[in-house]
């Protein structure tokens, strides 16, 4: 797997400033003691990531799967470890994403977090670091040390800002979710590099770097334990059934800042795109077959219970688990429509729950609950805010002219190629989710007012409309653009499909 | 692009402007322009895309043939490819007229009948979107995209449902139509998924040619998948029931899509995919036993309901129904001919009905009212009179031109049946509809929430003026004359001049498939029973009405009467055998959730200390040196919750063993408070270390006291261990270093006992018990230290020194150092 360097094609070490931008600005917000200057520059701050991301994606060469912008520094070269990061198709569109729903996340907190907010800024620009460097690292063990280190502001946002009373077990159930999952994802890693000493043209050295292990077969036997490990940990982060139980608990308690990220950034489906797909294809295609299962009963499982919840940010995980098990039967197609579809899906997801989740911020600080019980009426009051809301529904819903469905529609059709008549039952979920998602904007936002809250409530603030505003736009901008967004990761999905198929018939040679 | 394309683009792009200018001035709380000029855009832009479609229609009968528009690539992945793009033929051309003609008139009907209404610029957003995503729909040259228009059209539908925002009924409604259309949805997205998977693509023009090639299953699955779709958009049983609710809308955007134009799309698809049809004639059977048996089911209903808009309801589920009815007998150019002709003929009912019913309404004052009674009648005679006559038409140009029937001759009379019934039917209707009206709410009974007067009550303060209300009644009128006038002609038969302006697109139409006899009974059953039903019904059903006495009639013989009042039951009898069940299995399985996923972490109710937990609790007191160390004062679990760093060791010199099994006691049932608050999660990782101190205790020395069948396995073991310990050692019990062990690997049995099969809500705390245990047993017996020595009190002190951190995380500029430095740190090691 060749790579193009920052150098050759910006100039600049662009993804290292990606990076590192937030933790400057975080240690620039340790000096500052107004709240009001601490929020312009949080801000500042998170619009020139922003900013820089754009330039990426607008310098990013969409003809090539090489890896681009690539830096790469020795770090340990006794072990093979080296500080390299570098984007391909796959993860150049994440960038963008993550910074955007920083900024979103930054103005949609900007009155609303009241207790430390120099602390809780300085936690989401950590945050940001750390996203950032999982979607650019492209060495093993550095991806695991940014990995972890979400674990950090994570835990802390939902402990401190949490807003129910038993945030704190959330958050407690949240890391030792994650740090199971890292064990797994470790001992998967150090195999892998340590097979790797085996490997032609190695010189019995160690590699972590995963365009050289892209490159060396692997065993099936070391692969297939490498993917039971490394999809543990990322079926634990996604959160894939049965391993989602840290999930609603965490929407449910933490703060709707950190339920963003937590629910929008589906790292756990990237992980499988990144590391398990090109690392260990035979093992994962010898096992695909389970993750279709899992995937489709994750779908059916968590549209069905999201049916029933009266709670706003439950339904929000139930639809969140039902999917991620849509994204894992895209990847368990091995074709370009599912991996694609899932790739967009998940993109999408990082739009459409950011919106669904912000929306039940703002209900939530109106009404004090985003439970049916308290709710009722509401689009009377704050018609923008329920139009924001049917937008964000309907894409959560995969309707087409929205950006929920040219991913649902992708993974179904690489589905239905891969596994015959067996995704037809999850095409179910297109009524399931349906009916959970109207019911409950049926049931909050038309019918009479029965909550004086209710009458009280206020319209969308400038602030809040404008963060609505681009979320919505960029929804419908999707939906009816979506090979704009396809072609980005068209020629690396291509790529590895052809991985995937060439070292099958490698496999079965063998 | 040609002058003809950019026209076709513009039919599309302007009412979507439209659309787009009046939301965002309806999210802007109207402050950008007032309501006279939201009329005004929404008015004017489909007024326009009506004009540039005539512009388009006539360049097609100038120049016929097939245009292909392609605008952009709309998805490509893999070697799967599809753009947005129009085909322009006769069959798109004829459907785009319609659709904004129809348009034009509602919306310019629409300016008066919605003008008191509060959301009058939220009405003109939706109206221009909905033409837009018809357009699309009719427009699209493929069945992605066609599928964004439907989905479109049905999101404009859920919109209008539910428009009066504050009934709830409405609301019901509108997402009551929006599930069961999803239902269709899936058969049509798994058809496009075959299409592609064995034709490579979903272009009209590269599926269909193919259609007749493909496997005799394949092409059979999709003909009915897509009649699937199209029996939800186009409300025939068994997905019909939203449609009567649905006219709790707006009644002109009830005329306009639950009447005219979007519930046609569902014959629209069928017409369009008519090679798929043609190649798989089981399917087309089932559109034809579809369509008579809605037919059939929609008269019924019809006769019986007691409001106008529900009568209207239910009469076009019966037209929608024979117009799959003649696509079931492959007569498709007169599918789409009923589909015109029916559009303007029901609009016309649409728009008579708020006009009967405002002078009906306004009669209560009347000071208000002149002659209400004249117009009335006049308007209801026109209604009438429209009526009959466009739908006489195939059978008068049938009279009049008896030569021209082409390869029909043998089928003629099914053709003339079906004139008799779309008579019937239309006529039965429309006098009930009137009568209703005239006999001064002989039928308003119970309708009082379904009906159309409660929905705007401001609009019967301030009434529009008549004269406006009718001119665009009158040009409807005009239209149907027109119609009428060419309806000399046979409609849409073999040889007339709209067969063969349809003629590239409905093709095949010839081909009546009747040549099985059996096939031929049954539709000849089928229709026969129409004529009964049509003809008896009304006198039937007339005879059991509600009003009536109950002794009248026997209570068997109003069955028939209250199922069709009641839509056949077919709404409750989806409530029960679909709807519960659904739910119930979502709540089975969320319970599921919570009982066996949720499981292994701390529980997120409120804590209560399980069984278990109070009897080992009050073992340990009893065991221990005093019951009354329990009761000392708790604040000493302050370091467990991250407060004062003082509390850690307990009794640090004291043999292990001795008096802190009361405090591991306490430790162990404070777990759930100590990780439900402050403590961090510096402090949890380092409470975690101590507590492996505690787990040796338990390990060691506490007596196996479960009462699970592993557990007294295990228990059995420890004590023989014991036994053998005592016989050969002569040991005190429970001293040994066997008796340790043995102790030590029943106590993990117990756990793991305890983890699977008993309620155990603190999982994983346990687990890192064990392994604590384990560790502080190496300890214990490798280096015979006491426990709170040794590792244990490296970790008290690491623990101290982590959450004096902790409590300095309020003060950023410490972590911000303390990470500068770690990164400096990192920096440093990496060179």
């Amino acid at each position: 797997m060749s790579e193009i360097t920052a150098a050759e094609q910006v100039g600049f070490p662009i993804l290292s400033m990606l990076v590192f931008l937030p933790v400057v600005t975080m240690v620039a917000l340790g000096f500052i003691r107004s709240d009001r200057a601490l929020r312009r520059v949080g801000l500042a701050g998170a619009g020139a990531v922003l900013g820089l991301s754009l330039l990426l994606v607008a310098d990013f060469d969409r003809g090539t799967a090489d890896f681009q912008f690539a830096e790469q520094i020795p770090w340990i070269e006794s072990m093979g470890l080296s500080y390299h990061l570098a984007v391909d198709g796959v993860s150049v569109l994440f960038i963008p994403l993550t910074a955007l729903l920083v900024v979103v996340v930054m103005l949609s907190s900007w009155s609303s977090v009241r207790h430390q907010p120099k602390v809780y800024l300085m936690a989401v620009l950590t945050f940001e670091t750390a996203a950032i460097g999982v979607f650019t690292a492209v060495d093993l063990i550095l991806f695991f040390v940014f990995w972890e280190l979400m674990l950090i502001p994570t835990y802390v946002l939902i402990k401190v800002w949490g807003n129910g009373p038993l945030r704190g077990r959330a958050a407690l159930r949240y890391v030792l979710s994650m740090l199971l999952g890292s064990a797994a994802l470790l001992v998967g890693f150090v195999l892998l590099g340590v097979s790797y000493r085996s490997a032609p043209g190695s010189g019995g050295g160690l590699s972590f770097d995963l365009p050289v292990l892209m490159d060396s077969p692997v065993p099936l036997g070391t692969q297939t334990a490498v993917f039971f490990l490394l999809a543990f940990a990322f079926a634990l982060k996604a959160p894939l059934f049965p391993f989602h139980a840290w999930l609603p608990a965490a929407l449910l308690e933490g703060p709707i800042g950190m339920a963003v990220f937590l629910a929008g950034l589906k790292m756990g489906v990237f992980g499988f795109l990144r590391f398990v797909l090109p690392l260990v294809p035979d093992a994962f295609a010898a096992w695909s077959w389970l993750v279709a299962v899992l995937g489709i009963v994750a779908v059916l499982y968590g549209a069905l219970i999201a049916l029933v919840q009266p709670d706003l940010r439950r339904l929000l995980a139930f639809a969140s688990v039902s999917h991620v098990g849509l994204a894992m039967l895209g990847l368990s197609s091995l074709n370009a429509a599912g991996l694609q579809g899932s790739l967009f899906l998940i993109l999408n997801l990082g739009l459409v729950m950011t919106g669904m989740l912000l929306a039940a911020g703002y209900v939530y600080q109106r009404v004090g609950s985003t439970d049916l019980a308290a709710l009722g009426g509401l689009a009377q009051r704050t018609p923008a805010l329920a139009t924001f809301v049917l937008v964000a529904s309907l894409a959560a819903v995969g309707l087409p002219g929205t950006s929920g469905f040219p991913g649902e529609f992708l993974i179904l059709l690489g589905a239905f190629r891969a596994h015959g008549w067996l995704p037809a039952v999850a095409v179910t979920t297109v009524i399931l989710a349906a009916a959970a998602v109207l019911v409950f904007f049926e049931r909050a936002f038309h019918g009479p007012v029965r909550n004086p809250t209710v009458l009280a409530a206020s319209d969308l603030r400038p602030r809040e409309a404008v963060t609505a505003a681009i979320l919505g736009v960029m929804i419908i901008a999707m939906g009816f653009f979506p090979a704009a967004v396809l072609d980005y990761s068209r020629a690396s999905v291509d790529d590895l499909v052809d991985r995937l198929d060439s070292s099958t018939t490698v496999a079965t040679e063998d | 692009m040609t002058e003809v394309d950019l026209a076709a683009v513009g039919v599309c792009a302007l009412p979507l402007c439209a659309a787009v200018a009046n939301g965002v001035n309806a999210l802007t709380g109207e402050r950008l322009y007032g309501h006279v000029a939201v009329a005004r855009v929404g008015v004017g832009a489909v007024l326009a895309a009506f004009a540039l479609s005539l512009y388009v229609a006539a360049m097609m009968v100038l120049r016929p043939g097939t245009r292909e528009v392609t605008v952009y690539r709309f998805i490509a992945s893999g070697d799967f490819s599809v753009d947005f793009g129009f085909l322009l033929d006769p069959l798109s051309v004829v459907m785009m007229l319609v659709v904004t003609g129809i348009s034009a008139l509602v919306t310019h009907f629409s300016v008066n009948y919605m003008h008191n209404e509060l959301g009058f610029t939220r009405y003109f957003t939706v109206v221009p979107l909905f033409v837009f995503a018809m357009l699309v729909l009719v427009m699209a040259d493929n069945y992605l995209v066609m599928f964004l228009g439907w989905e479109g059209v049905g999101v404009c539908s859920y919109l209008l449902i539910g428009f009066y925002r504050e009934r709830p009924a409405s609301a019901q409604a509108a997402t009551k139509a929006f599930v069961m259309n999803r239902v269709g949805d899936a058969g049509l997205l798994v058809a496009m998924f075959l299409l592609v998977i064995h034709t490579g693509g979903l272009r009209y023009d590269e599926v269909l040619p193919q259609a007749s090639s493909l496997p005799r299953g394949v092409v059979e699955a999709v003909g009915l998948l897509l009649l699937l779709g199209a029996t939800g958009k186009s409300a025939q049983l068994p997905l019909g029931t939203w449609l009567a609710r649905a006219m709790e809308g707006p009644t002109p955007s009830s005329a306009l899509m639950h009447a005219a134009t979007m519930v046609t799309a569902g014959v629209y698809l069928v017409v369009r995919s008519s090679p798929i049809y043609d190649a798989a004639p089981s399917a087309l059977i089932v559109v034809g036993v579809v369509g008579a048996a809605t037919a059939l089911y929609g008269q019924l209903v019809g006769y019986a309901q007691t409001d106008v808009k529900g009568m209207l309801a239910a009469s076009t589920t019966a037209q929608l129904g024979l117009m799959f009815l003649f696509c079931g007998l492959g007569l498709y150019a007169v599918a789409i001919f009923h589909l015109v002709a029916h559009a303007f003929y029901k609009t016309y009912l649409f728009l008579t009905a708020p006009s009967i019913l405002h002078h009906l309404h306004g009669g209560a004052d009347p000071t208000a009212v002149s002659r209400p009674a004249d117009t009335a009648r006049l308007l209801g005679t026109a209604a009438l009179a429209v009526a009959a006559g466009l739908l006489a038409a195939p059978l008068v140009g049938r009279v009049l031109q008896p030569g021209r029937d082409g390869g029909l001759t043998g089928n003629l009379w099914v053709v003339l049946a079906l004139g008799v019934i779309a008579i019937f039917a239309a006529v039965l209707s429309a006098r009930r509809m009137t009568a209703v009206a005239f006999a001064g709410h002989a039928g308003h009974t119970g309708d009082e929430g379904h009906g159309d007067a409660p929905s705007h009550p401001a609009d019967q303060a301030s009434r529009p003026r008549t004269a406006r209300l009718v001119a665009p009644l009158c040009v409807l009128a005009g239209l149907v004359a027109l119609g009428f006038a060419t309806e000399v002609l046979p409609g849409g038969l073999p040889g007339s001049w709209f067969q063969r302006l349809l003629d590239p697109s409905a093709v095949g139409s010839d081909a009546v498939p009747l040549g099985n006899p059996a096939l031929a009974t049954l539709f000849t059953a089928m229709i026969a029973l129409l004529l009964l039903s049509g003809w008896f019904g009304p006198r039937y059903l007339d005879r059991f009405r509600a009003e009536l006495p109950a002794e009248t009639r026997p209570a068997g013989e109003r069955r028939l009467y209250w199922a069709a009042l009641n839509g056949g039951y077919l709404d409750e009898y989806y409530a029960r055998a679909i709807l519960a069940p659904t739910m119930a299995l979502g709540r089975a399985l969320e319970s599921f959730d919570k009982a066996v996923l949720d499981r292994p972490f701390p529980p997120l109710a409120v804590p209560q200390p399980a069984g278990w937990e109070t009897r080992f609790l009050a073992v340990r007191s009893a065991h221990a040196a005093g019951a009354t160390a329990l009761a000392e004062p708790p604040e000493r679990l302050d370091w467990l919750t991250g407060g004062p760093a003082d509390g850690v060791p307990v009794a640090q010199d004291q043999p292990a063993g001795a008096v802190p099994r009361t405090a591991a006691g306490r430790r162990a049932s404070a777990w759930s408070e100590r990780s439900s608050d402050r403590g961090g999660m510096v402090g949890v990782l380092a409470n975690s270390v101590p507590r492996l101190a505690e787990r040796i205790e338990r390990s060691f020395f506490q007596r196996g006291e479960g009462q699970g069948v592993i557990a007294a396995v295990a228990n059995a073991f420890a004590r023989l261990a014991e036994r053998i310990e005592r016989v050969f050692f002569q040991r005190g019990e429970g001293q040994g270093v066997i008796a340790a062990v043995a102790s030590a690997f029943a106590r993990l049995v117990e756990r793991i006992e305890r983890v699977f099969f008993q309620s155990l809500d603190t999982g994983v705390a346990k687990m890192t018990g064990i392994i604590a245990g384990i560790t502080d047993a190496v300890e214990g017996a490798v280096f015979q230290r006491g426990v709170e020595r040794g590792v244990s009190s490296a970790a008290a002190g690491a623990q101290r020194a982590l959450l004096a951190v902790e409590r300095r995380l309020g003060q950023p500029p410490v972590i911000a150092s303390i990470l500068a430095l770690a990164l400096a740190a990192l920096i440093v090691g990496t060179r």
